[in-house]
């Protein structure tokens, strides 16, 4: 028997990561950590991890038996990883909603999932797969219920539990069923077996696969498995929102682009087909749900639900260059909801989320309300900003593949969303404020700042996005 | 000077960070500082402009052409450059910006923020007449979406925020589906490689070259990217069914900003028939012609009809827009060299015209604070300055011959008439309703009765009249000499109308 111990040296990030769980959750009974700043010690460990998968180059390399692959799409998606958790923990400072005695906790969960989410980038195999999701999904049930005094959080935590258990049981009936067909768990050979089983294009092939996809659809909250999601959004602590809406969310896509990328020409059109109608269902749904909302977090839920579906797009063309696109507009998409989120922390005052709370805030923190305005523009997919040019790769790649219906389904979805993006700039900068502005006297400029830094790239990228091109075209599996 | 395009473009966005340095109540005068600087800038370009160039598909032909990598890897280029159909699109949108700032000097709310949109607009409008790329134009087309958005919103009258959204969502529907039609026309441009540059693809096409796409939903595909072509310029024009974003947004926009949409906007729909969508899909413009020709006399007939039902002066100039646009429409389908000519000659005087009919209501607004036609009467007797000028911007409108919408109506209508003869007269009706709902509007207006409200009225001003009386210059002199201006596009056009 060889011994698999070499194989960690190829993934550094994966061991910080491991320790930093250990010692975030030992943390209260190791003495003379307890004067240490948590926060401190998370992003130190955070750099450590990007730096170390930076160093690892572009290397690609199989590891554990064909159980996990690391190359320079896990690599990029992980950075990624590193850097929303970085601005989370940003977030976290500067929200009032966090209960800062149990901060060594939250850390120890937020390392959790992000190991998980890692895990996720690279696994090649079934069983890798579920535990990954897993190891992301139980920390996140805790996180959403972390305000516990409201009962809320508890409804919306238990709600996200029982979902999550419900399409866990759904995904292993279904890995079960594709066992039977093929009889290997590998993605490698999973998908050449299925298309030499005599039940190719059966019913119980497609059952099999909807099934299975049925876990990852569930962390993208895509359609039917969205349902936890608004609640949770709006439940948990906005920094926790903010993470959830980009982080895990990001990490499904990604599964689901390694979980398809080894499929024969002869299943592409089907699968296409399969998730087109997720693609086009999802965006649709999240649009027409967001339009009714009247509390902003609710809002942006919806709103990344329908982005979960324009994301989609880049994955029913199934190929390498749709893949790129996704790379693409996930780190714009990171940009532009992280901003949103920091101005909805710095805006909204003791717990208040009406939109109608902001109303003639552009009096008060015009830099703010500016800042937001463009996450907000971009997030419409208007030009000149990032979002824009997000979206037109995505059509691009999509109307090369000549999927017309799925283009014209994206393409009024992205009006009617601007309906809504819009309706909360109105708020902010048309509408009178009746009443006396809040006091911001006592928060700090960070949120601002960040904002700014949100905003300027965006820009940057809505004007000339070639820096960004060449990054995705980095971003590739072997 | 290099890069002049550029210069002219890109010249109003640069003074928006000084606003912030400026008192507020100075805004106004960098703004007009900005649009004169622009205008004098320009100068070189129509003095230098080479009339006997032809353009249209020939990249030699285009003048001061300018051209840079932008996105290599999909080919997009910063490129610009003006034929005949561009150049007298510059003029109109220099001349219109610098009246609209006269315009906008009573704005007393949020200056900076208003001249700011304002510039981001202006340079948008100028962007769009010389961007050669079809994602250039694309970028310049929507950028003009936000600022206008706000103009509106804010600005705006009671109705505002609805109009401003209306507005909005309805051009963003049009601007999606062109989106779309832009990424389906690099894909499969003819002769394989793949480009966005527009004067490129219309020389292909011009040698021979058709767009070998695949059916889309069972259509031929040229057919369904020029009707997603059609529909993203329609909107901008507006062409009935889509024109009812635009009396919301005319009646509720502040008068520069009406201005700005009667004046410019709607001449980018015109714009990108010419430019765009006709002459790259020939073929597909003969099997639509008749279809065209039918909605341009939907256009001036209907648009007439609702003028000379509306009881706010607003309303009725905003429709009698939709009348005269329909002329536009006419003049382009017909496809005649006559027709062709007169369509853009009527652009750049509906322009002018236009944007005087709008300044007059906004003087009238400013002091009494609505524009009901039958709230008013009397007011020659009070104000005759004010009632002279305006009588000489309604005859302009009703094309009165001596002024410059006569001699564009009369080659529309000559140039239609020898393909499309029926609607040809019955388009003639829209000339006999527009001189109806002016004259019934004038006369409420301005004989009868005094209205006892208004007898302290206040003369028009000076400013004002800086505003009005340039275009009644231009909307007279070019009724005697039509040719100073025509002779700017004729090239182009007689060239395009022959490829048509």
């Amino acid at each position: 028997m060889t011994s698999t111990l070499p194989y960690l040296s190829y993934m550094p990030a994966h061991l910080i990561m491991g320790v930093a769980i250990l010692v975030f959750f030992l943390a209260k009974a190791i003495p003379g950590l307890r004067n240490v700043s948590p926060a401190g010690i998370f992003v130190l460990v955070l750099i450590a991890a990007f730096v170390s998968e930076l160093m690892m180059g572009l290397e690609s390399k199989s590891l554990f038996f064909n159980m996990l692959q690391v190359d320079s799409f896990s690599r990029f998606y992980n950075q990624l990883f590193f850097v929303i958790i970085g601005i989370t923990v940003l977030m976290m400072k500067n929200s009032d909603e966090m209960n800062r005695s149990i901060e060594w906790e939250v850390f120890g969960l937020l390392s959790t999932i992000c190991l998980g989410m890692m895990m996720m980038t690279s696994a090649t195999h079934l069983l890798m797969i579920v535990v990954g999701i897993e190891l992301v999904s139980l920390p996140s049930y805790i996180l959403v219920a972390l305000n516990r005094r409201f009962s809320t959080s508890k409804e919306a935590s238990l709600k996200y539990v029982l979902f999550g258990s419900f399409a866990t049981g759904i995904m292993l009936y279904g890995i079960s069923l594709l066992f039977g067909l093929t009889g290997t768990l590998q993605l490698k050979s999973l998908w050449s077996a299925l298309a030499a089983s005599p039940n190719f294009g059966s019913p119980i092939y497609y059952i099999a696969i909807s099934m299975t996809l049925a876990g990852m659809t569930f962390k993208i909250a895509a359609v039917p498995f969205h349902f936890w999601c608004p609640d949770a959004y709006q439940a948990a602590p906005t920094p926790i929102t903010a993470f959830l809406s980009v982080a895990p969310k990001v990490a499904g896509l990604a599964l689901i682009m390694r979980f398809f990328s080894d499929h024969v020409p002869v299943q592409s059109e089907q699968l296409s087909t399969i998730i087109s109608l997720i693609a086009m269902i999802t965006m649709t749904l999240g649009n027409f749900a967001a339009l009714r909302q009247k509390d902003i977090k609710r809002l942006l839920a919806y709103s990344s639900i329908s982005h979960a579906g324009f994301l989609l797009m880049g994955i029913a063309v199934m190929n390498e260059v749709g893949r790129q696109y996704v790379f693409f507009y996930i780190v714009i998409y990171a940009l532009m909801n992280m901003g949103a989120f920091m101005a909805i922390i710095y805006l909204s005052q003791s717990r208040n989320f009406e939109i109608k709370s902001f109303a003639g805030l552009i009096k008060s923190k015009p830099v703010m309300v500016v800042g937001f305005t463009i996450c907000l523009f971009s997030l419409a997919g208007l030009p000149p900003f990032g979002g824009f040019v997000g979206k037109f790769y995505l059509f691009w790649v999509v109307i090369e593949k000549g999927f017309w219906a799925l283009a014209v389904v994206a393409g009024i979805n992205s009006v009617v969303s601007l309906y809504y993006y819009v309706g909360v700039i109105k708020t902010m900068i048309i509408d009178e404020r009746d009443g006396d502005m809040p006091d911001f006297s006592n928060q700090s400029v960070v949120p601002i700042a960040f904002v700014l830094l949100c905003a300027i790239p965006i820009i940057f990228f809505g004007l000339y996005w070639n820096p960004l091109v060449d990054l995705s075209a980095l971003v590739q599996m072997f | 000077m290099d890069h002049i395009l550029s210069w002219v473009v890109f010249l109003p966005i640069t003074v928006i960070p000084i606003l912030w340095l400026l008192p507020a109540k100075k805004a106004k005068w960098a703004a007009l500082f900005i649009t004169i600087v622009d205008f004098i800038v320009a100068i070189p370009l129509f003095m230098g402009f080479d009339k006997l160039k032809v353009g249209v598909d020939d990249i030699a032909g285009m003048q001061f052409k300018e051209s840079l990598e932008w996105i290599p890897s999909l080919g997009i280029q910063y490129s610009l450059g003006v034929d005949g159909i561009s150049i007298t699109m510059i003029l109109l949108t220099l001349i219109i910006g610098l009246v609209a700032v006269l315009a906008s000097w009573n704005i007393d709310k949020l200056q900076r923020g208003y001249f700011a949109m304002f510039l981001v607009l202006q340079t948008a409008m100028l962007g769009v007449f010389v961007a050669l790329d079809l994602i250039l134009f694309y970028f310049f087309w929507e950028v003009m979406l936000f600022p206008m958005y706000f103009l509106i919103g804010v600005w705006g009258g009671p109705r505002r925020i609805y109009a401003a959204i209306k507005f909005f969502l309805y051009t963003l529907l049009g601007s999606v589906g062109m989106l779309l039609a832009i990424i389906a026309v690099w894909y499969y441009a003819p002769g394989g490689d793949r480009t966005f540059n527009i004067i490129e693809l219309l020389h292909r096409v011009q040698e021979g070259g058709t767009f070998m796409g695949p059916d889309i939903f069972g259509m031929p595909f040229a057919k369904v990217v020029f009707v997603a072509f059609f529909i993203g310029f329609a909107i901008k024009v507006p062409i009935f069914p889509f024109h009812t974003w635009l009396p919301d947004a005319h009646v509720e926009a502040p008068t520069a900003i009406s201005v700005i949409l009667a004046g410019v906007l709607l001449k980018m729909g015109t714009y990108g028939f010419l430019r765009i969508n006709f002459p790259m899909f020939p073929e597909v413009f003969v099997w639509f012609q008749d279809f065209l020709v039918a909605l341009a006399v939907i256009n001036i007939v209907y648009g007439a009809l609702c003028a000379l039902a509306q009881t706010d002066l607003k309303k009725m100039i905003a429709y009698s827009s939709v009348s005269h646009m329909g002329f536009v429409i006419l003049g382009i389908a017909a496809g005649t060299a006559q027709g062709i000519n007169g369509a853009v000659l009527q652009m750049f005087n509906h322009g002018t015209i236009t944007a005087m009919l709008f300044l007059l209501v906004g003087v009238v607004y400013d002091r009494a604070h609505h524009r009901r036609i039958a709230g008013f009467g009397g007011l020659a007797s009070v104000t005759p300055v004010y009632a002279a000028v305006t009588s000489i911007a309604f005859m302009a409108a009703i094309g009165l011959p001596g002024m410059s919408g006569f001699i564009s109506e009369l080659l529309i209508l000559t140039g239609s008439f020898q393909v499309y003869q029926l609607p040809t007269i019955i388009s003639g009706l829209g000339i006999i309703l527009g001189a109806g709902y002016m004259l019934w509007a004038y006369q409420r207006v301005f004989f009868g009765k005094l209205n006892p409200d208004y007898k302290d009225l206040k003369e028009i001003n000076f400013v004002e009249l800086c505003s009005v009386v340039p275009l009644i210059i231009i909307t007279v002199y070019l009724g005697i000499l039509p040719n100073r201006i025509i002779v700017f596009f004729e090239t182009s056009l007689n060239y395009l109308s022959d490829i048509l």
